[in-house]
Parts: structure tokens; C-alpha cells; sequence
């Protein structure tokens, strides 16, 4: 990933300098911005489309791109920016400087999105989410397709059944499962860790209550070896022998599998899900080619097919009837008690609070 | 060019204060929070003696490079070079291969001396320093190199025909000539650690937290960019305090080096 980027935000900065933003910044003065909205430099009947890039970006240009634009003919840009899609969102919106149709984002990024008024509302009317997985995760400024599902990740060859934890309070029991361990140095998935490890149970997580966190968080404080910052280090580590069981999501775990490497993830007893999204910035001139864009992302066979290809978890229930049963076997069960998902709602409110005391916490 | 650099850095200067509302709530955050209290003393602390490791790391690679014929110093310049065209998470990739618990270092002390031998070199402090000194050292060799090429080559020469040691000559001529060269290079490598986030995160244990990180998390996550601005305000006038102070020892170093030769 292309950590360079991360502070690109601005227009003048990065991707943002042109041809378009050029033309702006020269003729800008002399006309009214709404005059030379970038769009009117592209074909009427294109929209980009922001994703992070690699893998995940090439198995969606096949599974939705190629339909889409076969179909209706609208062309497909595609950018790729594997980092900072929130506060370039932010950057053009507030600056009136619409470059994005859409974008695919996290769930504390369409959530933050949406609470700053950052997109346009999706209509629901042209897109069924009656058969949605989690109905709470239903947005009104975000279309929900897929989630992501992490757990407790291991090397099988060194530590077979039995000798890794399964549960939280497996992970958090040293004395019973030694082994070096590692987490996400983030609030979200460690206060949830942290809760199933004291015994409260899946469906009472929220609110979160931060004393209990915190006190459960500080028994397995001493014995956590790594603090990961990016997602990308799990399998790195585990690989490399630098810790023995550490949290990261499934849609990890199964390239390196493919790839060759030892790696599993217990499932289904430590499994704590979030959502993915797409959302319309606010602002756009083709928000109705986004709209009929959309259509393609919630369709059933096509998310099962993303599955297929790369294990994103599909959100629109009707697309499991249509999941290789070798990839639905490695995927979480829908509904399983011991689940967790995330409640957006809570971190939405939450996430500046508890990612603060979590950074206090973590220092000391 | 002032347009560029002024437009952007005094809109950070009136995202600081709440824009309109002129308000100094930010920055009583800052300097009133635990978090950003520890956080800016890390700060300091790891851009300081990381600069200084820079430099005793750099020190003899430049007087080497100096020594060299030039296509010679030409080929291990480029040699020194190559971290710049390397992306930080293949190299932290690299850095646990090596030395990481299950790297080669680790693997051969644990194959000579047992368990109890074993150095955690990554994922501390000591991880930070080795990171950034790996990304620092071409901003401390270079301004330092030209420097000591720039010496006249009598002096030493001069020196060596009154009967100076070689320890002698580097001690009394070259390294106080060299003094420029060395302010400049730790004047550099300092302001740019200030502003270092990724490699402390991904070498860094739980408590090497950056400045830079609580900017990257105001902008990007709590979209709280008046925050993030007097974040910004904080660090630029510490790289600012850093610099003046810099700048009076460099001018007395340089009087010094004058009266010696």
C-alpha cells in the first residue's frame, strides 16, 4: 500500500493535480466554479468509481464493472487509492470539487461519511435490501453489499486443534494456550474482543461499557508482543513465526491459503463482522448512473460470484443459494449466537471517544 | 512559489483556530491532554536521538565515501540510496525476517546460546530507531559528504608535516570543518522524524505513538480537521523552535572551526 498517499488529501496534492484540476486552477478565475464542474471534461455517459486497488478491485472490475457497463454502456472509471478515501471525500465535497461518482468504504468511513453530510441519500426504492443479512446495517447514505468477518488467525502446522485458542477467553487464557500474541492497535474489534473475553455475550456488546473493556483489555495487555497498525502485517507475522495467534479477517486468510501459506482462522466461536460499503458523494452529476450502478452491486448472483472469487461475505441473503459450498464452508454462518456484529450506530457516536481513551490506554 | 507554500499552511493556520471563531479550544486539547502530552514528549524524544544515531551511523559511512575514488563513491552513494525506492511495509516485511523473534539473528543466537538469548530488536523502541535511522542515513551522509569534499586537502596535509597523529588531524581539522556539514544533516534528519508516522507504527511497540498518527487519525477517521490542524500548528513550530536552535549552534561551531584552522 502506498502509505505516501496518505496525506494527499488536498486538490493540489497527489492525484488530485490533472488535467482536470489544471484547467480549473487556470480558467477558474474567470468563470464561476458551477460553470466547470470537472464532468463536464468526461464522457456524459461514464462514472468513476473509487476502490482500494489490487485484487479486490481486478475481481470486482470482472464481477460489476464489466456487467454494468456491457449492459448499459456506461463506461467505468476506475481509481485506485488503497488509502485515505474518507478525507479526499471530505476534501471534495467541502471544496464543491466532485471528481468521485463512488466509493467503496468501511463501516466507521460511510458512517463518519454520512454523519458529516459528506453523501447523497441512496433511494431504496430501486434497491431491495429486504433479504439484507443485517438489517441494522441498512444505511440511509450507504449501500451495504458485503461485510467482512475477522477472528482468531494461527499457523495449523504449529499449533493443531487443541493447542490454539477458539473463543476470546481462549486467547485472553495465557496459561492454557501460551504462544506469542497479536492485535489491531485500534479501539473498534479490540473493546469487542475484549468484552467476549470477560464473558458477556454476543448479542449484549453494546453499548459498550469502557470500564469493563478497558479492566479486560489490561489482563491481556502484558502479554500482547505486537501492536499491529495495518491490516496487511497479520499474515506477515504469523508467516514469519513473529507471533503465534493474532486477529485479522478472513478475506486475508484465504488468498494466503491460496497462496500456499500454513494459515487458519477459527471460526464461528470468534468471529466479530463488519460491514463494507459504497456510497454517492454528495454532489455528483450522475447520481442516477450511480443509482442504476447500484442495482448490479446488490444483485444476488453477482455478489455471490465476488464471493466465489474472493470471500467478501455477501450482505444480500438471497446470494448463498449461489456460493461455491467449498467457500460458503469457510465463510462465518449466517446468525451463529457467538457472532458479533458491529453496531455502526454505537461507534458512529462512539468512535472520536473511544479511539481516544484506547490511545491513552494503550500508552500507558 | 509563496503562493503554494503560504495558501495551504495558513489555511491550516485558520482550520487551528475553529476558522471564524478564533478560538484557542485545540490547542488547550493539545497542552492539556495526557495523550497529546505523552505523545509530543515521544515525539521529541524519538526525532532527537534518532538524528543523533543517524548521525553516529553516518558519520564514518560519509568520511569513507569521501576517501573513495569517484566513480567508486558514485556506485555505494547509489548503494545508500536504495531505502529511498523501497515501500516501508516490504521493508518492515524485511526487518522481522531478519530481525524479527523467528528471524536470522534471533534464530542463530537461539542455535548458540538457547531460548534465554533471544533480543526482541522489533516492535520497541529499539525497532523505531533502527527504522528510522535505515530511512534517515542518505539526509545525514549527503549533506555531510559534501562537506568533508568541499575541505582543503592542504590542511591535513599541512597538519600531517607538523607531525599530527591521524586521529589528531581528524579530530582537530577535519571533524570541526565538518561541523556545517553535521548541523545541516542533523537539522534534516530531525524535522523529518518529527513528521515520521508509518515506520514507529509498524515498528514501533504500543507506546511509540507519533504526532503525526493522532494527525493522520483526526483527518482520516474523526474527520476533525481543526484538530488535525492545530496538531500541525503544534509539530511545524516545534520543526520551527528546532531550527533556530540548530542555526545559533551551527554559527558558533563554525566560528570554533575557523579559529582551529
Amino acid at each position: 500500500m502506498s502509505i505516501d498517499n496518505r496525506f494527499g488529501g488536498v486538490p493540489l496534492l497527489g492525484r488530485g493535480l490533472n488535467r482536470r484540476s489544471v484547467l480549473i486552477g487556470a480558467t477558474g478565475a474567470l468563470a464561476a466554479p458551477f460553470v466547470l464542474r470537472p464532468r463536464g471534461a468526461r464522457a456524459a455517459d461514464s462514472i468513476v468509481v473509487v476502490d482500494d486497488g489490487g485484487v479486490v478491485q481486478e475481481a470486482k472490475r470482472e464481477v460489476f464493472f464489466k456487467p454494468f457497463t456491457a449492459d448499459t454502456g456506461v463506461e467505468v472509471i476506475e481509481v485506485s487509492n488503497n488509502s485515505g478515501h474518507l478525507e479526499r471525500l471530505k476534501a471534495q465535497v467541502v471544496t464543491g470539487n466532485i471528481e468521485w461518482d463512488a466509493v467503496y468504504l468501511n463501516g466507521q468511513g460511510a458512517n463518519a461519511a454520512a454523519k458529516e453530510g459528506l453523501v447523497e441519500e441512496i433511494d431504496y426504492t430501486q434497491i431491495d435490501v429486504a433479504k439484507s443479512l443485517h438489517p441494522e446495517w441498512v444505511l440511509p447514505g450507504g449501500l451495504c453489499y458485503a461485510f467482512f468477518t475477522g477472528g482468531i488467525a494461527f499457523n495449523p502446522a504449529k499449533h493443531p486443534a487443541g493447542k490454539h485458542p477458539t473463543t476470546y477467553q481462549e486467547f485472553w487464557d495465557v496459561e492454557k494456550f501460551p504462544g506469542r500474541r497479536g492485535m489491531l492497535q485500534r479501539a473498534i474489534y479490540a473493546l469487542e474482543m475484549a468484552l467476549a473475553a470477560d464473558g458477556v455475550p454476543a448479542n449484549e456488546i453494546y453499548p459498550i461499557n469502557f470500564d469493563r473493556a478497558f479492566a479486560s483489555l489490561d489482563r491481556i495487555k502484558p502479554h500482547i508482543n505486537v501492536w499491529m497498525s495495518q491490516n496487511e502485517q497479520a499474515i506477515n507475522m504469523l508467516q514469519t513465526g513473529e507471533v503465534d495467534f493474532d486477529f485479522t479477517f478472513i478475506s486475508r486468510v484465504i488468498p494466503a491459503q491460496e497462496a500456499g501459506v500454513s494459515i487458519d482462522i477459527v471460526d464461528d466461536n470468534s468471529t466479530i463482522s463488519g460491514p463494507s460499503y459504497i456510497v454517492i458523494p454528495k454532489g455528483t452529476a450522475k447520481k442516477d448512473l450511480v443509482m442504476k450502478f447500484l442495482t448490479y452491486v446488490n444483485r444476488p448472483d453477482l455478489q455471490a460470484e465476488l464471493c466465489n472469487r474472493i470471500g467478501f461475505t455477501p450482505e444480500n441473503g438471497e446470494a448463498y443459494s449461489l456460493v461455491k459450498p467449498e467457500m460458503l464452508a469457510k465463510l462465518p454462518k449466517p446468525g451463529h449466537p457467538n457472532a458479533i456484529a458491529l453496531d455502526m450506530a454505537w461507534w458512529g457516536e462512539n468512535l472520536t471517544e473511544a479511539e481516544g481513551r484506547f490511545k491513552e490506554w494503550i500508552l500507558t | 512559489m509563496a503562493l503554494v507554500f503560504l495558501v495551504p499552511l495558513l489555511t491550516t493556520v485558520y482550520f487551528s483556530v475553529g476558522g471564524m471563531e478564533l478560538t484557542a479550544e485545540y490547542f488547550l486539547k493539545i497542552f492539556q491532554g495526557k495523550l497529546y502530552q505523552a505523545v509530543l514528549w515521544t515525539t521529541v524524544e524519538i526525532s532527537v536521538v534518532s538524528a543523533l544515531l543517524t548521525l553516529v551511523v553516518g558519520y564514518p559511512i560519509a568520511y569513507h565515501l569521501s576517501k573513495q575514488p569517484p566513480r567508486r563513491r558514485l556506485f555505494l552513494s547509489m548503494l545508500l540510496l536504495l531505502p529511498f525506492y523501497t515501500s516501508i511495509l516490504v521493508k518492515s516485511f524485511a526487518f522481522t525476517v531478519v530481525l524479527g523473534h523467528s528471524g536470522v539473528i534471533n534464530d542463530g543466537l537461539r542455535a548458540l546460546f538457547g531460548e534465554g538469548a533471544v533480543v526482541q530488536l522489533l516492535y520497541n523502541r529499539l525497532g523505531v530507531y533502527i527504522g528510522l535511522v535505515h530511512n534517515l542515513l542518505p539526509y545525514m551522509v549527503f549533506p555531510i559528504l559534501t562537506n568533508l569534499l568541499s575541505q582543503d586537502p592542504n590542511l591535513p596535509r599541512a597538519a600531517e608535516l607538523m607531525g599530527a597523529s591521524r586521529s589528531r588531524i581528524f579530530w582537530k581539522v577535519t571533524f570541526p570543518l565538518s561541523l556545517p556539514g553535521v548541523a545541516a544533516g542533523v537539522l534534516l534528519a530531525t524535522v523529518l522524524s518529527l513528521g515520521q508516522y508509518i515506520t514507529p507504527a509498524l515498528l514501533g511497540g504500543r507506546q511509540d505513538m507519533m504526532m503525526a498518527n493522532l494527525v493522520h487519525f483526526q483527518i482520516a477517521q474523526a474527520l476533525d480537521w481543526n484538530m488535525a490542524s492545530a496538531i500541525s500548528v503544534v509539530l511545524l513550530s516545534l520543526a520551527g523552535l528546532i531550527i533556530l536552535l540548530l542555526s545559533r549552534v551551527k554559527g558558533v561551531q563554525l566560528f570554533e572551526a575557523k579559529t582551529v584552522s
